[in-house]
This record gives C-alpha cells, sequence and structure tokens, in this order.
C-alpha cells in the first residue's frame, strides 16, 4: 500500500479548473517530486492534499484511509506537513515561537522536546536566533525554520513547496542536501521544486505536470534522460 | 489654584478607572487583533459582566469579587456562541456587514437588557464600599484599589497565557497568518471561539469591577465602549500589552483634566489626546506598523 495515493482529482478556483484527473502516489521512504512550469498547479496539488482546498471529484487517500474531506488540521495530526511556497512564518513571533506553535497538535507536542534537539543539531543557526523575530531572518533562515516547523509535526509525509525559491546558489544546494539527508533519516518527502534538474537527481519517484494534467512520470533518472523533459525543463 | 494633593490624587484615581478601561480595552484588542473584528458590542458584553455580579449579589447575595469567574464565564459562554452563530458568518465578509453584525448584536444586547430590567440606574453597596485608605495625602478607596489589583492580576495573567502556553502561543500565530495556522494542524475555527469568548469575557471582568463602585445601568456600554476604541487605537491595534497601558494613561488624563475643566468635557480630553496621537504616532503607542 502506497502512503499516499491521489486518485483522480479535479480542481477548480471558480469556474476555472486547474487540475485535471490528477493521479499520483507517494512511497514510504521516498523522494517524490512533481516539477513544471508556474501555474501548472504543483501548488494546487499540495493545497489539496493538505486539505487547504477540496477536489470537487476524485479522492486522496492517506494510509489507507480517504481523506478527501478531511479538514486541515485533522490530516496534520496524522501526520501530513505540508512546508508551503513562501515560508508562510509567523513573522512576529520568534523562532521558539514558530517551533511551539507547530506543536500545538497532540501529535507533535508528544516528545517536542527531545525533536527541538535533533531539529537544531540540524540547524544550529536556529538555536542561535531561537529569541529572534522570524520577520528578521534572513532569506536562508527563513526557509530553515519554515521546514523545522515542519518537522515539528512529527510527519509521516513532508511535503515541499519550492523550498529553494529565492535563495542565493549556495542556499540551494544546500537546502537540496537537507532533501536528501531527510530522506535518509527516513522521512517521506513530496518535493515541488523550480529547480528540476536538481530535483529530478534527488527524486525517486517523479510527475511532470503541465497545465493541470501529469503529461509524465518515471523515476528521476528516467525524467533526466527524457528528451521533452530535456528540452523543456533542463534548456538541453 | 489647583493644589498638588488634589493633582496626585487624580492620577491616583485615574490609574485605578484607568485600569479597569483596559479591562474592556484589551478585551477588543483581541479580539480586533486576532479576527480582524470590530466589535461594537465589547462594552455591552461589559454591562453583561456587571449584571450577572449585581443580580448575584442582589438575589444569592454574592460577594461581587466573588461573582468575577461567574461574570468570566457566563459572558465567555455568550461570546463563543455569539461567535459560532454571528461573527463566524461575516468573518470573510465584507467589513460593512461585519460592522452591520457587531452593531446589530449591541442593540439587541442593550436594548434586551433594557427591556428585561428597565432602564434604570442601579448600584451595589458592598460592606466595605467606604473604607479608606490613605497614603500621605491621596485618598484611596478599597473597592476601586482593588479593581486595580484584579484587573493587573487579571491582565498579567493574560499576558502570561498568551506568551507561554502552547494555546496562547497558537492564538497569536492564528492572527498573524491563518494558513499557515492550518498547516500547523491548529484548529482555527475553535481559536476564533476562544478569543470571542475570552475577548468578552475579560470586558465582563471590568464590568463587574465597576459594578462594586460605579451605578450600572443597560446602556452603559456605551461610554465603555467608546473608552475602549480610543484605548486601543492609542495603544496600537491589536496590541494587548499597548492596551492596558493606554487604558490607564487615558484614565489619568481624563480624572487629571477634570481638574482644570468641567467634568463633563472629561471625554473630550481623551478624544483630543487620541486625536494628537492620531497625528504624531498613527500606528499607536505600542503598535507596528505592519500587522
Amino acid at each position: 500500500m502506497s502512503l499516499l495515493e491521489v486518485r483522480g482529482v479535479d480542481v477548480f478556483y471558480g469556474d476555472a479548473q486547474a487540475l485535471w484527473g490528477v493521479s499520483f502516489t507517494v512511497e514510504r521512504g521516498t523522494i517524490t517530486s512533481v516539477v513544471g512550469a508556474n501555474g501548472a498547479g504543483k501548488t494546487t496539488i499540495m493545497k489539496t492534499i493538505s486539505g487547504l482546498l477540496i477536489p470537487k471529484s476524485g479522492s486522496v487517500i492517506f494510509e489507507g484511509r480517504d481523506i478527501t474531506r478531511e479538514e486541515p488540521h485533522r490530516r496534520v495530526e496524522m501526520g501530513i506537513a505540508h512546508v508551503p511556497e513562501g515560508r508562510q512564518l509567523f513573522p512576529r513571533l520568534t523562532v521558539m515561537e514558530n517551533l511551539k506553535a507547530a506543536a500545538y497538535t497532540k501529535r507533535a507536542r508528544e516528545g517536542f522536546e527531545d525533536r527541538l534537539e535533533e531539529i537544531f543539531s540540524l540547524f544550529p543557526i536556529l538555536r542561535e536566533r531561537r529569541n529572534q523575530l522570524a520577520g528578521t531572518l534572513s532569506g536562508g533562515e527563513q526557509q530553515m525554520l519554515a521546514i523545522a516547523r515542519g518537522l515539528v509535526l512529527r510527519p509521516e509525509i513532508l511535503m515541499l513547496d519550492e523550498p529553494s525559491l529565492g535563495l542565493a546558489p549556495k542556499l540551494v544546494l544546500m537546502i537540496l542536501r537537507l532533501v536528501r539527508k531527510l530522506k535518509e533519516e527516513g522521512y517521506t518527502i513530496l518535493l515541488v521544486e523550480q529547480n528540476v534538474y536538481q530535483a529530478l537527481k534527488l527524486s525517486d519517484m517523479a510527475y511532470v505536470l503541465e497545465t493541470g494534467r501529469i503529461v509524465k512520470s518515471g523515476t528521476g533518472e528516467e525524467l533526466l534522460r527524457d528528451e521533452g523533459v530535456k528540452r523543456a525543463y533542463l534548456g538541453l | 489654584m489647583v493644589g498638588l494633593d488634589y493633582v496626585a490624587n487624580a492620577v491616583v484615581s485615574g490609574i485605578l478607572i484607568g485600569s479597569v478601561y483596559s479591562l474592556v480595552g484589551m478585551g477588543l484588542a483581541l479580539i480586533w487583533g486576532i479576527m480582524d473584528v470590530i466589535n461594537f458590542a465589547q462594552g455591552d458584553f461589559m454591562m453583561i459582566g456587571s449584571f450577572v455580579t449585581y443580580w448575584a449579589f442582589t438575589l444569592a447575595g454574592v460577594d461581587p469579587l466573588l461573582s468575577i469567574p461567574l461574570s468570566f464565564l457566563v459572558t465567555f459562554a455568550l461570546g463563543v456562541l455569539t461567535q459560532r452563530v454571528v461573527i463566524e458568518r461575516v468573518l470573510d465578509a465584507p467589513m460593512v456587514s461585519q460592522i452591520t453584525a457587531t452593531f446589530a448584536l449591541l442593540l439587541m444586547i442593550r436594548y434586551g437588557a433594557e427591556a428585561a430590567f428597565g432602564p434604570y440606574t442601579r448600584r451595589i453597596s458592598v460592606p466595605y464600599a467606604d473604607v479608606i485608605f490613605r497614603i500621605g495625602s491621596v485618598s484611596l478607596q478599597l473597592p476601586r484599589l482593588v479593581a486595580f489589583i484584579v484587573s493587573l492580576g487579571v491582565a498579567l495573567a493574560f499576558y502570561v497565557f498568551l506568551k507561554t502556553t502552547y494555546t496562547g502561543v497558537a492564538l497569536r500565530a492564528v492572527s498573524q497568518n491563518r494558513m499557515a495556522a492550518y498547516l500547523m494542524g491548529i484548529n482555527v475555527r475553535k481559536m476564533y471561539w476562544l478569543a470571542f469568548g475570552l475577548g468578552v469575557g475579560i470586558s465582563a471582568v471590568g464590568g463587574t469591577l465597576v459594578a462594586t463602585f460605579l451605578p450600572i445601568y443597560p446602556e452603559m456600554g456605551g461610554f465603555y465602549a467608546l473608552i475602549a476604541f480610543i484605548v486601543v487605537v492609542f495603544g496600537g491595534f491589536g496590541s494587548v500589552f499597548g492596551a492596558y497601558i493606554s487604558g490607564i494613561i487615558i484614565g489619568v488624563t481624563e480624572s487629571v483634566s477634570a481638574l482644570f475643566i468641567s467634568p463633563s468635557l472629561k471625554d473630550v480630553v481623551a478624544f483630543l489626546l487620541f486625536i494628537l496621537i492620531i497625528l504624531v504616532k498613527p500606528a499607536g503607542l505600542f503598535g507596528t506598523e505592519q500587522r
């Protein structure tokens, strides 16, 4: 059984259809990525999984349970963590308070102190800045905090939406290395990245999304060799 | 010529009454800050607190100070109910709808109370009403002193709650980024119930406190709501801490100015101060420019 299965979802913003019969699966312990151009619907997929959007038809199955109409906070309690695009921190809470806000659920509060230690060893800079307001952090630090907040949730699946967006090249590599490290530690990751080459290199499985439809799928390596993918996304 | 003694007395009594204004203002600031909803009925929820205390005292002989939890809980419950039945439906509606909704609440509560209790002014005469302490030339009426101490205690407890508890931090998180709060597993809808319940409940504690030394009547909410609005704008929109300090500043301004000009003009002075602040520091004393 797959950890997560999205089955033929159609999602609308008002009258405009954003996703057309999108289906894919995420297996436990893998990195799965969704790549595609801006506006292809990658963020919409993530929002559908975390419950910010409800599909008109189709279903979202998590650990064998249909969660299509479940409220977002209930999904977090089940272990679905969505680190949204643009970080979406609480700017006038401190770093510590941002992490504490993420420890609101019963699931996350259990062993919060211990997990905090793990998180701080992963991101030493956050420990240094723990009493600083999140809004005053640099872009890279903000992204680390956003991911850290996701880890506080004790996720079964960690969904990262454009984690490297707007970061300097060195930081992009750092974040991507981190994603690989998280996988090695046993996390399951669903990744949306504009940096297609790097994303595919990391991924066990990948899906190409074009104007709301999945047009190609395969392992990361397969898609890296695919002529269409090369032409459209890799500039080769 | 006004003697220094008079000024000292006015300052002290301003601080004492101001601390009650602070509670009403804090409630308004909380609701405003977390939900972006302006609750015009804030003063009327405070009036409910006063009447709970009045009836508990009159019918069952409950000391007003002992009725604080009752007053808080009754109003808290009414607040949660109001949130579920009314406010929730207009949260994402245009501001005009929100204003209309809370204004309708104001009318219903205020004139409902007037229909039920009559428009009369009532007083509670607690046995310790006339106990007065003197410190030098400054005299302190016991009920007012108690009101100040309780208000300070409530404000501190509230501050600690918001700063240190998981629920308090989650409440602040909701006010800053609703979508992210959902993604952190926070039940935003429940947080809003809590915010409205707490917001009106705190104001009701203010209502209980004034009932021990000032007359109460169904329309009293009008005056306190006005003060609460000044307090909130003065303290910085949505800043709960700012509301506490500015309530006291407004209390002092009112009572000191009453020494020099007709006491009936004291509200005018508060408003002048308000306009001055708007001109000099539009975000309020403790406000941040952006929210």
